[in-house]
């Protein structure tokens, strides 16, 4: 069975992506191939941490949940692992990541076009098929025994199990992978007369039939996210030392490198007296650290008018900085910013002008900036 | 078409009549030579002697050394099992250890083309990182000469190789356990015999020594000291480290246990290959802070088995 390119759904931390474009998903193992002098080639071996890198292509068509900053105001994937998954199969089957972590995220921009979002992420964790699966089983809302006007609802038998009616008529029951595992296939409706008072009680006793298996049910925490798409009269980019002049295309990136630190697997003599393995070896890194600096790389081309490029001797003696803030607002709303990403402190680091016979004279000018740990420069 | 170079898959190294993976071996010969200058015949010109070289004299035995480096695996039929590498077992466990390395020549040994005896174990070391293959290092002194031999080959598949995913260790500083914080990067285990040779005069006089290339060939090599040393890569340092090498928390140095590292050593499969243990004082321990990385301490503990 293939799957079209409509059926998949890509998830960060939780939140399905808006206008994803393409995702790439890999893992590679470094293996160190054994020689032995007298025999030659015998094996080749595992010799190096195992690690993933899943690059992410989005059109921006709406807020970016990675772009979410802390209380100092610093993006949380700088100093956060992250997980997700590729859905497809009607979300019963996915490729998923832990601990990963963004070692790039840029966006690019041009007149006549949605901006685009290009996400890196370096895995140091589990990657591949059932990684974030959790079997969760959702109430199947087509059992014929929905809704019930039974007083009572048990999952499998009634005296093993607690009174679950208020659940079952809102439609949100879930079950636990353990307990669906325990319970008959059949939904049945149960009654029982008492002998003394000739009361007849009734209950209903819920099968498998009664829900429905959603591998990855909980990780899809933030399913429904607006979708908001700016044009090219709602997206502002401003430079803090001179006036702008009409901007062609910019771009924004964001390079993190980020060191992960392996340590060998603590034990004692208690595991080798008893012979077996140790159950849990150190797959994942025991720190990952970014290393600062971050480098932020800003360019934008804009066509030629009231600014002149400035003289490279000038730019070496006074090394200014500026701001630079890029402001990406809705289409429908001007008002409202849908991603913003500021430039602190940034150094003009190149300028060029560009001149041919098809098109007007434009200037790019090319900044960077460097973002640090403890000490804000 | 000749070969007159061997290849690697045709240089079969071989100790003690028991055929060895070994992904690389150095082997080396030299005699020891002194410079012979007498005064020569009595020269008129200058009214004296005139100093001549005569010859080169030798000073010692025949002398060489053996350097391999070779993979462990947990594989009882293999040849790098660790029961036939060594009396490696013994010499982890302090109570055997005195009497585990032994004094007997190894004979029997073949690296490629050459084959030669006499040959006794100096050292060996490994080293423990995370997700690493182990390769483990040993050298030995060799006394005599060395013959020409057939190169030979032999065949080898599924071996279950030792490796740093399976193994883990236990330190303990002053015999108390770690905490959670410490991390370690690396173990380094070495164990390091120095030997004497002793020459009987009367036994290396005759003149029948010198029919063979192998010459004079020490009366007996024996074991001098035998010590064992680990050396901890992490994160931390013990602190309140004394002049004892122990770490000190109460008020008096003495009674205090020693520091105790053990390796254990696993297959990738999960079997068992050895333990090796060092309990002694801590030599010296050290950090390091450098630009582009993070902080890292170096421990090293020492043990003296005889």
């Amino acid at each position: 069975m293939s799957y079209s390119n409509y059926e998949q759904t890509v998830i960060v931390n939780g939140h399905r992506l808006l206008g994803v474009q393409s995702v790439d998903g890999s893992y590679g193992i470094s293996e160190k191939p054994i020689r032995v002098a007298g025999v030659g080639f015998i094996d080749a071996m595992s010799d190096a941490p195992l690690q993933g890198n899943f690059s992410i292509n989005r059109k921006m068509v709406g807020a970016d949940p990675l772009l979410e900053k802390n209380s100092l105001g610093k993006y949380l994937f700088d100093e956060q692992e992250i997980d997700g998954l590729v859905l497809y199969d009607n979300d019963t089957k996915g490729f998923g990541f832990t601990k990963g972590r963004v070692s790039r995220y840029s966006v690019n921009c041009s007149v006549g076009n949605i901006p685009d979002i290009q996400t890196d992420i370096t895995v140091y964790g589990s990657l591949g098929k059932n990684v974030l699966k959790n079997n969760s089983y959702t109430q199947n809302l087509n059992s014929s025994y929905y809704p019930t006007n039974l007083s009572q609802v048990y999952i499998g038998e009634r005296g093993s199990s607690s009174n679950v009616v208020d659940s079952w008529n809102a439609g949100t029951l879930i079950t636990t992978d353990e307990k669906y595992s325990n319970i008959p296939d059949i939904t049945r409706e149960r009654r029982w007369t008492s002998t003394v008072s000739g009361i007849t009680y009734r209950w209903l006793e819920l099968g498998k039939d009664s829900f429905t298996l959603v591998p990855y049910g909980a990780v899809i925490e933030h399913a429904n996210q607006s979708i908001q798409y700016p044009d090219q009269s709602s997206i502002k980019f401003n430079v803090s030392d001179f006036s702008i002049d009409a901007v062609v295309d910019f771009s924004y990136s964001r390079s993190i490198n980020v060191v992960p630190l392996y340590a060998l697997q603590k034990d004692g003599v208690k595991t080798w007296n008893s012979g077996q393995p140790i159950t849990s070896p150190n797959y994942d890194p025991v720190q990952i650290d970014t290393q600062y600096p971050i480098e932020t790389d800003i360019s934008v081309t804009m066509i030629a008018n009231t600014y002149e490029i400035r003289e490279i001797k000038d730019r070496l003696q006074n090394a200014p900085r500026s701001e630079i803030s890029i402001d990406i607002c809705d289409a429908n709303d001007h008002a409202n910013i849908i991603n913003s990403f500021v430039g602190k402190n940034v150094r003009l680091i190149s300028e060029s002008i560009n001149s041919t016979t098809e098109e007007e004279m434009n200037i790019s000018l090319s900044y960077k900036s460097y973002e640090s740990y403890h000490n804000e420069v | 078409m000749a070969r007159p170079f061997l290849r690697f898959e045709d240089g079969k190294i071989t100790l003690n009549n028991k055929d060895l993976m070994v992904n690389s071996a150095s082997l080396s010969i030299s005699p020891s030579l002194q410079v012979e200058r007498v005064y020569g015949d009595y020269d008129a010109q200058i009214a004296g002697a005139r100093t001549e070289f005569v010859n080169f004299a030798p000073t010692q035995n025949l002398q060489g050394q053996l350097n391999i480096s070779f993979y462990m695996s947990a594989d009882t039929v293999s040849p790098n099992s660790v029961n036939r590498l060594f009396e490696l077992l013994e010499v982890a466990d302090p109570g055997n250890a005195k009497s585990s390395i032994s004094e007997a020549p190894i004979n029997g040994n073949v690296v490629g083309r050459y084959s030669f005896d006499n040959m006794f174990l100096t050292s060996f070391n490994l080293k423990l990182e995370p997700f690493r293959l182990i390769v483990a290092n040993a050298s030995y002194n060799i006394y005599g000469t060395i013959n020409r031999t057939v190169d030979k080959y032999f065949t080898q598949s599924d071996v279950d190789f030792a490796h740093a995913l399976k193994s883990f260790g236990e330190v303990k500083i002053s015999n108390q356990a770690t905490d959670e914080e410490f991390e370690v990067k690396s173990l380094s285990y070495s164990i390091n015999v120095e030997r004497k040779i002793s020459n009987k005069i009367r036994e290396n006089e005759n003149t029948a020594i010198n029919t063979y290339a192998g010459g004079a060939l020490p009366h007996r090599v024996s074991v001098e000291s035998i010590t064992s040393e680990v050396n901890i890569e992490g994160n931390e340092m013990a602190e309140n480290l004394n002049p004892y090498g122990d770490q000190q928390t109460s008020s008096s140095p003495f009674g205090i246990d020693d520091s105790l590292v053990d390796i254990f050593l696993y297959s990738l499969g999960g079997e068992r290959i050895s333990r090796l243990h060092c309990a002694g004082k801590i030599q010296n321990q050290s950090m390091n802070i450098a630009e582009g990385s993070h902080a890292t301490s170096s421990i090293t503990i020492k043990q003296i088995i005889k």
